[in-house]
């Protein structure tokens, strides 16, 4: 018997990791816009954006966790099946990205020429495991850009899919924002 | 950087028991065939960043018998700066760090040599950096010393170590997020050939 609802902490999972990985998407691109010339913003924009990074790849793992435990709530029966399947693999290839774009992410920062340690929310070092490389820090910005991008994208046409069927009478948005579906389920 | 190299030479002059048969000064050179002038500085408290010179040319004036006269003149190419990462020093060579355009030599010519202890000597001079000259003092250990069979010739390993303020010479640049203190190691290492002159 699947749950009536998201928990809460599935709820808060969700927004939060939707917000986290909005937010350095945008860093992402303005810190690497900063010039040299501004060293210390440089900097703090690039730590500010691999702590949110680190976030996320948290967020992503403990959503799985509970996910994993404690299941989805039922489908909203009034949606089509191939709906229903297309958004089962958005959802997939979402949860993959969240821990793949991360992951990436730390391995451009430890391979790249700057030598530059990663500061987790600014104070904490958290190791580099592997060392510098700039051959494969070269191609690994790159892929950790385009599937960035790709996570990006996926995750809007997630949310204009929610938007439209939200608009359509259908309640999953709702539940994600307050909890429940039972009425759509009735 | 340079003036560890000169350090270095210093200490050899200082270590008169490898030229015996030397009666008068000698000259040497060393280059960065020889040896590595590195520099490393801070970043808030939280990490450090390390480069090097990739060319310089020193020439060391050696008396064995009285290593108190080692003279050394170090030449660095300011814009032979180099980073592990390029976008760094392509910055350094910039008018803010170095202006290696305007300045293209740094160099360290010593004024005294003082032995502080059979391996140890304290090398003083004046380092010119972007134009400006200032009193610098390095401290100077032969790490190693040893017979080369194969050349004979007696090798001799130095490091060379010192602090400069880059504010000192007008390098004011990223004050908050680059410490003022630079810190310099030299590695020098100056084949003795005695054995040939002698």
């Amino acid at each position: 018997m699947p749950p009536a609802g998201w928990s809460a902490a599935q709820r808060r999972l969700h927004w939060w990791t939707a917000a986290l990985v909005g937010l350095g998407f945008v860093l992402g691109w303005v810190m690497v816009a900063v010039p040299l010339r501004a060293l210390l913003t440089k900097f703090l924009l690039y730590q500010a954006h691999k702590t949110l990074g680190l976030l996320v790849l948290l967020l992503a793992l403990a959503r799985l966790g509970v996910r994993l435990r404690r299941g989805r709530p039922a489908w909203d029966a009034a949606l089509p099946t191939w709906q229903r399947r297309a958004a089962a693999r958005m959802h997939a290839a979402l949860y993959l990205l969240l821990l793949v774009v991360p992951a990436l992410g730390y391995f451009t920062a430890a391979m790249a020429p700057a030598q530059v340690p990663t500061l987790f929310l600014g104070v904490i070092p958290v190791p580099h495991l592997v060392g510098t490389d700039p051959a494969w820090f070269a191609v690994l910005r790159q892929v950790h850009r385009a599937l960035a991008i790709l996570l990006v994208a996926l995750a809007a046409a997630h949310a204009l899919a929610a938007l439209a069927n939200h608009y359509r009478g259908h309640r999953g948005l709702v539940a994600m924002w307050r909890g429940s579906c039972r009425k759509d389920v009735a | 950087m340079r003036m560890a190299i000169v350090g270095l030479v210093a200490l050899l002059g200082a270590t008169a028991g490898l030229a015996p048969s030397a009666q008068a000064q000698r000259l040497y050179s060393i280059d960065q065939h020889y040896g590595g002038i590195e520099f490393t500085v801070e970043h808030l408290g939280l990490f450090t960043s390390h480069g090097m010179f990739d060319r310089f040319m020193g020439r060391l004036i050696i008396d064995p018998q009285h290593p108190e006269r080692t003279r050394i003149d170090v030449k660095v190419e300011a814009g032979s700066v180099s980073m592990p990462w390029e976008e760094a020093a392509s910055m350094l060579r910039s008018a803010d760090y170095f202006d290696a355009l305007h300045y293209p030599e740094i160099r360290f010519e010593s004024t005294a040599v003082e032995s502080l202890g059979p391996d140890h000597y304290r090398i003083l001079g004046q380092l010119r950096i972007r134009g400006v000259t200032q009193p610098e003092t390095l401290d100077a250990v032969l790490v190693d010393r040893h017979a080369d069979a194969a050349r004979g010739s007696d090798v001799a390993e130095f490091v060379v170590s010192g602090e400069v303020k880059r504010s000192a010479f007008g390098m004011v640049a990223d004050k908050v997020f680059i410490s003022d203190t630079v810190g310099i190691r030299i590695h020098a290492r100056i084949v003795l050939d005695f054995a040939a002159s002698g």
